[in-house]
C-alpha cells in the first residue's frame, strides 16, 4: 500500500486553456505502471516543485481511468506556476482523497447538478457518469453560473449536453454586455424553473460558499429534503488524510470526512461564520 | 389555446391561489406574443405586471452613447413589474425579448382598482409581489457580491 503522504511523480501530457485564468491539464504516472482511478468528487494534492502542494478536484471521466484530469484556476503561486507548465513537465501527485458524490444513491432519482464558477470542475465527472448511464436516472438538470460570458467553462461540452433532449442545461452569468444572448442572473434564480421532481431529486452543488448558501435556500423552497442536498466544501486542505487539522470544520475534516457532505450533516454550522 | 385563467393557474406567481381569485385576476389579463428583438416594455410607459409563459426576455436600461446595460433575464415562470403600485406608475426599465416570448400582462390601473376593491385578492396579489421583490433583491445582492471574482480583483 502506498504511503498517502508520499507524492508520486506524474508527467503533464496535455494543457488546454479554458478561460483567461483557468486551464485543464492531463497527467500520467511517470512509472507508467498504473492507471489512475478515482470516484467523482474526489481530489488530488498536486505538488508543484518549488511552489508547494495544492488540493485540486478531479475533473475527468472516471469511466476512462487512463489519464488524470484537473481543471485549475490560477489563483496563487502554485497554481500560477501550474498554468505555465508545458507538456512533458513533471509534478508530484498524492491521491485521490475524500468522499465522492452519492452517484449510486442517486440512481432512479432525478438529478440536479448546480455549479458556480470553477465549481463545475468537480461536478463534471458526475455529469459524464450520469449521461453515460442515462437510463439509470430520472430527469437531469444542469444549472451553471459564471461571472461573465468569457468565464464560462467547458463551453463546447455544455452545448453538447444541451443538445440532448433528456437533459436540461441552463447557463447564466452574473454580468454581461448588451450583446450576450444567454441568460443573466445568479444561478439560484434558475432553480424554480427546473423540470426535476423535488420529491424525487438529488441535488449536487459546488461553488463559492456564499453561492451555495443561496442555492440551499432555493432548494429547500423547492421542496428538496436536507438529506438529498449534497455540497462540496472547501477549506485549507494540507495533509489530505485528516491528520493536520488545517481543514477542520466543526467535528469534521473536509479532506477526509468530505469534501462532499449531505446538507443535513452540515446544517447546524453551514450558516455560522465562526466555522 | 388555453384561456387566461388556465394560463394563470399554471403559472408560479399564482401557485396556491384559490380558483375564484385566479378567475377574477384573469379578467384583467391579456395574452401577448413578442418576437425576438422586440420590446415588451418601454421605460416611461404606464407600468403593469408581466407573467412570463415562454421564451426569454431581458431587462435593460439605456443611456446615450453607450450600449444598453443588461440587468437580468426573465424566463418562463418569472413575474416582473412592481412600479404600478406607487406613483408615478411608470416602467423604469426596458424589457426586450431575446427569444420569441409569450406572457400575460396586466395594466397597472386595473390592478390598483382590484387591490382597492377586493381586499382578499389585493392581499394575495401584494404578498406575491413582496415575495417576487424579495427574491429579486436577494439575487441582486448575490450578484453584487461578485462571488466568482479572484480575491485580488
Amino acid at each position: 500500500m502506498r504511503d498517502p503522504l508520499l507524492p508520486e511523480a506524474f508527467r503533464l501530457l496535455t494543457h488546454v486553456a479554458e478561460t483567461d485564468d483557468t486551464f485543464t491539464i492531463g497527467l500520467k504516472p511517470l512509472s507508467g505502471s498504473e492507471e489512475f482511478r478515482f470516484a467523482p468528487g474526489q481530489f488530488n494534492m498536486l505538488y508543484v516543485f518549488g511552489a508547494g502542494e495544492v488540493p485540486i478536484s478531479i475533473s475527468g471521466d472516471a469511466g476512462r481511468p487512463g489519464t488524470c484530469v484537473h481543471t485549475i484556476r490560477a489563483a496563487g503561486p502554485a497554481t500560477a506556476l501550474l498554468k505555465n507548465l508545458q507538456p512533458g513537465a513533471a509534478l508530484g501527485l498524492r491521491g485521490p482523497f475524500g468522499t465522492p458524490w452519492p452517484i449510486s444513491q442517486a440512481e432512479g432519482k432525478d438529478i440536479l447538478v448546480i455549479a458556480g464558477g470553477i465549481g463545475l470542475a468537480p461536478l463534471r465527472p458526475v455529469i459524464y457518469h450520469v449521461l453515460q448511464q442515462r437510463k439509470r436516472f430520472g430527469r437531469v438538470a444542469i444549472l451553471y453560473g459564471s461571472r461573465a460570458p468569457k468565464d464560462v467553462l467547458y463551453r463546447e461540452e455544455l452545448a453538447r449536453w444541451a443538445e440532448q433532449k433528456d437533459v436540461q442545461v441552463e447557463v447564466t452569468v452574473d454580468a454581461a454586455e448588451a450583446g450576450w444572448r444567454g441568460h443573466m442572473g445568479v444561478v439560484p434564480t434558475l432553480i424554480p424553473g427546473t423540470e426535476v421532481d423535488p420529491l424525487h431529486a438529488v441535488a449536487m452543488v459546488c461553488g463559492p460558499e456564499i453561492m451555495m448558501r443561496y442555492t440551499v435556500n432555493e432548494l429547500e423552497k423547492l421542496g428538496l429534503s436536507d438529506d438529498r442536498i449534497f455540497l462540496s466544501m472547501e477549506r485549507n486542505m494540507k495533509c489530505a488524510v485528516g491528520l493536520c487539522g488545517h481543514c477542520q470544520y466543526g467535528a469534521d475534516f473536509i479532506c477526509s470526512d468530505g469534501p462532499v457532505f449531505s446538507y443535513d450533516r452540515l446544517r447546524t454550522r453551514f450558516y455560522r461564520k465562526e466555522f | 389555446m388555453k384561456s387566461i385563467e388556465e394560463l394563470l393557474a399554471g403559472h408560479r406567481f399564482c401557485k396556491d391561489m384559490p380558483p375564484a381569485m385566479i378567475a377574477a385576476l384573469a379578467k384583467q389579463g391579456t395574452f401577448h406574443q413578442e418576437r425576438a428583438g422586440r420590446f415588451a416594455v418601454h421605460e416611461g410607459d404606464p407600468a403593469g405586471l408581466l407573467l412570463i409563459l415562454r421564451g426569454k426576455l431581458r431587462v435593460e436600461t439605456h443611456g446615450p452613447g453607450r450600449p444598453a446595460t443588461m440587468l437580468e433575464t426573465l424566463a418562463a415562470g418569472d413575474a416582473f413589474g412592481s412600479s404600478w403600485v406607487f406613483p408615478p406608475h411608470r416602467w423604469i426599465f426596458d424589457v426586450q425579448a431575446i427569444e420569441d416570448a409569450e406572457f400575460v400582462s396586466f395594466e397597472g390601473e386595473a390592478l390598483r382598482q382590484l387591490v382597492d376593491t377586493d381586499v382578499q385578492l389585493g392581499n394575495a396579489l401584494l404578498k406575491r409581489l413582496v415575495r417576487m421583490l424579495t427574491e429579486r433583491l436577494r439575487a441582486t445582492r448575490l450578484q453584487l457580491t461578485d462571488v466568482y471574482r479572484q480575491p485580488a480583483q
